[in-house]
């Protein structure tokens, strides 16, 4: 695959070598964005006013161009196949060797409540906790491996593909908003 | 001023655990991906 992969923090060269090494070593580099500190993560907009960076993914495409941007909690990581759906979106010549689930044509619910999630966002988590807590069945599909859950959101989200979305018996409720679920699930 | 998807990607050149410099105007011609992690020790 055509890809280069880059780590970078805030760290210096030092502490990401024994960091590397306690991990049994990393192929690809890890950059020390330590001084000037933080200047790149700065430049990305990810620096945060403890000093280091967000979590976050730039995709750049062989032109240099940013071609996909998550940035995430800090605590969450991201799903190494959201990570290639997005590469073979990106670099078609390297879909052939993405992992098996490729991004599917299947059909979607329904009927019911259906959550429309991805596997990292937060408000997907919420809504996970939300519905188990207040003991609601519901069918999950993944807008990052079913296409056509994507383009049926982002039909609801003015083109956006906003998670999470909920098809409650038919009413569309467009990302995470626990007062229209209990509106429409609790009353 | 953040950055949108379709801007140009703001070059840097950072030194790497792997005793190299890193430029990223170097790698035009594969599709990079840039993976910020807040700390060492943390999952990348």
């Amino acid at each position: 695959m055509n890809v280069q992969v880059l780590g970078i923090s805030v760290d210096h060269v030092p502490c990401l070598k024994a960091w590397a090494e306690s991990l049994g070593g990393i192929s690809f580099p890890l950059l020390s964005d330590f001084w000037p500190h933080g200047e790149a993560a700065k430049k990305y907009g990810v620096l945060r006013s403890e000093g280091h960076s967000e979590r976050a993914i730039f995709i750049m495409d062989q032109e240099g161009i940013i071609r996909y941007i998550d940035i995430h909690a800090i605590d969450d990581q991201p799903n190494n196949e959201v990570l290639f759906a997005e590469l073979a979106r990106i670099n078609p010549q390297a879909a052939h060797r993405a992992p098996e689930r490729k991004p599917a044509f299947e059909d979607l619910p329904k009927g019911g409540v259906v959550l429309y999630c991805n596997q990292w966002c937060p408000g997907c988590k919420k809504a996970r906790a939300w519905l188990a807590e207040h003991q609601v069945e519901y069918r999950e599909v993944d807008v990052i491996l079913n296409k056509h859950a994507a383009d049926q959101v982002r039909k609801w989200a003015n083109g956006n593909l906003t998670t999470p979305t909920f098809d409650i018996h038919g009413t569309i409720v467009v990302d995470w908003d626990p007062k229209q679920l209990e509106k429409l699930l609790l009353k | 001023m953040a950055l949108k998807v379709g801007d140009k990607a703001p070059n840097f050149s950072l030194p790497s655990h792997l005793n190299k410099d890193v430029i990223l105007a170097d790698l035009r011609g594969k599709t990079t991906v840039l993976a910020f992690f807040p700390l060492a020790w943390t999952p990348i």
